[in-house]
């Protein structure tokens, strides 16, 4: 008698709408930057999504104005965020150079360092984020693989650079450390075997049956939704959009080096993440290539001026469009500097896709955005 | 199926990827950027290094008997290089080992240092105006 009950009041609860409101963040095992979601659901279906950014405001670009001068700031805009150190050092140092007038001097194996620089943080970026996708889904297998490969790229920006995350390599002028021939073999070596593990992460997310599923489908950004909400990076690639900045903007030797945009149409989760992948082959490709093209040499030039003019510079990061705005007066430190960083552009396009979402495809779709917290709250 | 089954297999053999730290000793690279040498033969005091140093880890006292004092805070520093690039006179090195972690033998109440630095380097500027004023008078 009383099961038969029990069996009653569940049918009612299935068959009746039950209404939640679930907070995920600003503390959450998926994501280890603080950032808040409350999502109103129905039953299982995600209907109404509010964010909350900024946790983590630390007044960067105030700082830039007031405390620091000009040649410091690449060294502190390292600081804006972990994952994509190098991606923030170079615009800045750029930027910096460009209000000087002095960007057109900058010798051309500084540019291959940097570029160099970039490309190792994205792969880095890019592993971590697959990883941490491949872990949200439930395959902690996969995600130790790839994190474990991804040591392999830290240790080589610790033989390069001196230093596993904070390269510090850049600074207003060029770089401040040469790529001895030595190390330009063990590079060459190393991205042999990055390239494989590459091939594994490539083959595990085309071909595995639980990922494909998982991914596929989820989360579609169609191309005229890219387009409207006005979103960068590997995100607005995977949805056809062409853009990178690597190629509209002239700061490094991309142009010369024959780079080539990875897109793809789809626009769901598996789709972003395949992105991901394919750009780490031409990173790999950029780097032999830069090293190819330059001889060790001359790396950087003095500077004497201060900064005097306005000027921006966009920089591909690894999660999109970098955008640095400076103003100089001719003081040691800018009049106004602002960074806008790429997960603040991809931010308002969340709660369209996430609406009549299942709650449980939230982490990984939340994942395929690489959302990067701390850069957006600076 | 078998072929996963000689993987686990093989396993049992293999190294681990990790690296078991205290009973391997870690060797950081050889251009590993670490902390800060001051050769105080070398140095004047010519305070370029406290200049450039982006996070202010270095200080340097100037003593009311004008004897003077170069300190460092390692828990500071970001180890940029930037001072050993900048000191005119190769008084500073970078070696590839760790700093020390702080405890209750090396650490310092920097943010006290700070405030006395400054303080004694206004005394300092006093003086020298003193100085300059007496010999145009004189
Ligand atoms: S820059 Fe060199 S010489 Fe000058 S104060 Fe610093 S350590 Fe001494
Ligand atoms: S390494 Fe950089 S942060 Fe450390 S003392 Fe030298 S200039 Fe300052």
């Amino acid at each position: 008698m009383a099961s038969e009950s029990k069996n009653k009041t569940r049918e009612i609860q299935i068959k009746e709408k039950v209404y939640t409101t679930i907070p995920f963040g600003s503390q959450h095992v998926a994501l280890p930057e603080p950032i808040k979601f409350i999502f109103d659901t129905e039953n299982e279906i995600v209907k109404e999504i509010k964010f909350d950014i900024a946790y983590v405001h630390r007044g960067i670009e105030k700082a830039l104005t007031t405390m620091f001068d000009f040649r410091k700031a690449p060294y502190v805009v390292g600081r804006v965020c972990g994952i994509c150190s190098a991606a923030h050092t170079i615009p800045c140092a750029v930027v910096m150079e460009r209000a000087i007038g002095i960007d057109r001097e900058i010798p051309d194996r500084a540019k291959a360092i940097r570029m160099i620089a970039l490309e190792i943080n994205r792969l880095q970026s890019h592993f971590l984020i697959n990883g941490h996708l491949a872990e949200v889904c439930g395959y902690e297998n996969v995600f130790m693989h790839i994190w474990r490969d991804r040591e392999m790229i830290m240790d080589l920006a610790d033989m390069l650079f001196g230093n596993r995350v904070q390269y510090d390599v850049v600074c207003v002028g060029g770089v401040n450390r040469d790529i001895p021939k030595d190390k330009e073999r063990v590079l060459l070596d190393k991205l042999n075997e990055i390239e494989k593990s590459v091939e594994f992460m490539e083959k595990i997310f085309t071909k595995d049956r639980t990922l494909v599923s998982r991914l596929k489908g989820l989360g579609v950004v169609s191309k005229e939704m890219a387009l409207e909400y006005g979103i960068v990076g590997p995100m607005a690639r995977a949805s056809g959009v062409k853009t990178d900045c690597r190629v509209e903007d002239d700061w490094g030797l991309y142009k010369d080096l024959g780079f080539e945009m990875v897109t793809m149409e789809e626009g769901d989760s598996l789709a972003r993440c395949l992105v991901r992948v394919r750009e780490c082959y031409e990173s790999i490709r950029i780097i032999r290539e830069a090293i190819k093209s330059t001889e060790e040499g001359e790396i950087s030039i003095k500077v004497t001026a201060n900064p005097k003019y306005e000027a921006v510079c966009r920089n591909e990061a690894p999660r999109g469009e970098l955008f640095y705005y400076v103003k100089g007066t001719g003081g040691i430190m800018p009049d106004r500097v602002r960074i806008r960083t790429p997960t603040l552009a991809n931010i308002p396009i969340l709660p369209e896709v996430m609406k009549d979402v299942s709650y449980n495809d939230i982490p990984p779709l939340l994942m395929s955005f690489d959302p990067c917290i701390a850069c957006t709250g600076r | 199926m078998l072929k996963m089954f000689l993987t686990s297999v093989l396993n049992l053999f293999r190294k681990p990827a990790t690296h078991l730290y205290p009973f391997e000793p870690y060797e950081p690279f050889e251009d590993y950027r670490g902390r800060i040498v001051w050769n105080e033969e070398k140095c004047t005091f010519c305070m370029r290094c406290e200049m450039v140093c982006p996070p202010g880890a270095i200080k340097i006292m100037i003593m009311e008997d004008d004897t003077k004092r170069w300190l460092w805070n390692p828990a500071q520093c970001i180890y940029c290089g930037e001072c050993v690039r900048n000191c005119p006179f190769g008084a500073l090195t970078q070696e590839n080992q760790y700093s020390p972690p702080l405890d209750k033998s090396n650490k310092r109440d920097w943010s006290e240092i700070e405030r006395e630095a400054e303080r004694l380097k206004l005394l300092w500027r006093e003086r020298l105006r003193k100085k300059s004023q007496a010999k145009k008078s004189s």
